[in-house]
């Protein structure tokens, strides 16, 4: 097997002798491949870049949409549990700068309400089946 | 009288030969600790819902191998010195397995010979989005540095007198990879394959209480602060690209981590090409469901009272505690070099998320960012170095392999 060809004889070395061949060695190993792997997509990010044009542009944090404390309305308070509420409202935000990202707009969410309620079964059935968890 | 006597010695006799009695014969109480430790189990998973697609599967292979006289799972008989189911080269005879094996004996084969953990990496590549990776390259540097603790944790288990296979394996801990870690385990030192996988997904799930203090340590209020630049949007062909590369590139330069990458990119690629949607769609639910359930009750299995509760279990649960902290600590100094070198743009708390465990990992480092500035979005850019970690927890399982293999 090509494995045992490249095993090393752990009995014939000291515990110092092998910790030390092991960690250098694998520490070597993972960041060189990885670094490998960083050239790789810097060389085909900038071959990207070339086909993309405005596509690769970086846009700065500083453009990220505010995200203003929101007074809750009442209703949002039913929809979801209230130590829940800072997480939804940060999802909520991220999602809305990605929208916004490379546009150089900037998006203000002053509040968030629950979507009416009229929707037909059928149609709350086939949302439930596409955002359903993993 | 005869009657009443031989009704006495039937019932007696049964009594004697039942799961009841063999609790007290010899080891039997320690069968008796781990159907307890199996319910404790269930409750973490039925009632605070910690990891239950995993927990509740392992720890009902744990009660299940721990009824005496159920017979659902025969360790010895993949024992290599078990010359009725190995030959003399160390070949296990799958037939006489099949033969003579209870269920979960036959389940476990899936683990035994290293089919499972590869499939659950094609279902995660199904699901893993590495535009985050591909539009900040350097973050695959912090998901490098994070596998320290791997290594930190193999010295740590050496030295408190492991032999290097099981240090291996208690090392892979620190990759906060289950698939990588059974992996690895079921090569190197299949008889520790309870402890370290029970041991790797508790430390999993315990991520959010793990990593915060280590994050606070290890960073200035400052540093916590820093917002980063938002990622540049990838191209369809860039995420083509990506995993026909990294399979070209990392199985040819380390064979032994072929087989997770290879699969993790191919469910990537099935992902990312559009147009396998159908067979992409049974990777990471229907095969990925029906693997993690086999998955989860044959790792329980294999935690057997008698070798289970010994002081080497405290050790491995101690030794991969160590590997996680360090692995957290190895992420967040490089960011913090980052940081130094980049004069303040990359924030380090995202160094954290490199140990693997996705998503669980990225959104600690979200969180924690966002206790010092709720406006601030860190989860995209920590799942850069997130995704890294399960290609450089596959990449160090490799080098382990091909050390120890």
């Amino acid at each position: 097997m090509y494995f045992t060809q490249l095993a090393i004889d752990a009995s014939k070395m000291t515990k110092g002798e092998l910790s030390a061949i092991t960690t250098f060695s694998g520490v070597a190993i993972v960041f060189g491949m990885l670094l490998i792997l960083v050239i790789m997509i810097a060389i085909f990010g900038f071959f990207g870049k070339a086909g993309n044009g405005k596509s690769d542009k970086k846009v700065k944090a500083e453009k990220m949409p505010k995200v203003k404390k929101i007074a809750e309305p009442s209703s949002v308070k039913n929809a979801v549990n209230a130590s829940d509420d800072d997480e939804v409202i940060a999802v909520i935000s991220a999602a809305v700068a990605m929208m916004y990202e490379g546009t150089g707009k900037k998006a203000v969410i002053r509040s968030i309400r629950p979507s009416s309620v009229g929707r037909s079964a059928w149609a709350n059935a086939g949302i439930r089946d596409n955002v359903r968890a993993f | 009288m005869n009657i009443w006597d031989s009704f006495i010695q039937t019932v007696t006799g049964i009594l004697s030969e039942s799961g009841f009695a063999q609790f007290f014969v010899g080891d039997g109480y320690k069968n008796l600790i781990m159907i307890a430790v199996a319910c404790g189990l269930l409750v973490l998973a039925i009632k605070f819902e910690f990891e239950p697609l995993l927990l509740l599967p392992i720890a009902f292979g744990m009660l299940l191998a721990n009824l005496p006289g159920a017979g659902l799972y025969h360790p010895e008989y993949f024992d290599t010195s078990n010359l009725e189911f190995w030959t003399a080269d160390g070949h296990l005879m799958v037939g006489q397995v099949l033969k003579e094996g209870g269920l979960l004996d036959i389940l476990y084969l899936g683990v035994k010979l290293g089919i499972y953990p590869p499939l659950i990496f094609l279902g995660i590549g199904c699901m893993t989005d590495f535009s985050p990776l591909i539009s900040n390259p350097k973050s695959l540097l912090l998901g490098a540095a994070a596998q320290l603790g791997i290594f930190i944790a193999f010295v740590g288990a050496l030295f408190i007198g492991f032999d290097s296979n099981v240090a291996s394996s208690i090392g892979i801990i620190g990759g906060a990879d289950g698939p990588t870690a059974i992996f690895v385990t079921s090569k190197l030192a299949p008889k520790y394959l309870g402890p370290i996988a029970v041991a790797a997904y508790s430390y999993m799930a315990l991520i959010p209480v793990i990593q915060p203090p280590i994050m606070k340590l290890l960073t200035t209020e400052k540093e916590r602060k820093v917002r980063m630049e938002t990622l540049r949007t990838v191209s369809k062909t860039e995420k083509i690209i990506f995993p026909i590369a990294v399979t070209i590139i990392v199985s040819l330069l380390l064979p032994s981590a072929a087989v997770l990458v290879g699969m993790l990119m191919l469910g990537n690629l099935m992902k990312e090409s559009g147009v396998v949607d159908r067979i992409c769609k049974t990777a990471q639910n229907e095969l990925m469901n029906i693997i993690t359930i086999f998955l989860g009750i044959t790792v329980g299995a294999t935690t057997n009272g008698a070798s289970f509760l010994n002081l080497e279990t405290l050790g491995i649960v101690g030794m991969g505690l160590a590997a996680f902290a360090f692995g957290t600590a190895g992420g967040i100094l490089l960011g913090k070099l980052m940081y130094l070198l980049t004069g303040g743009k990359v924030n380090p708390l995202i160094g954290s998320a490199g140990v693997s465990a996705v998503p669980m990992a990225a959104r600690v480092s979200q969180k924690v960012g966002q206790q010092y500035d709720p406006g601030n979005f860190l989860l995209m850019h920590a799942m850069g170095p997130n995704v890294a970690g399960v290609i450089g927890s596959a990449v160090a399982a490799g080098v382990l392999i091909n050390l120890f293999g």
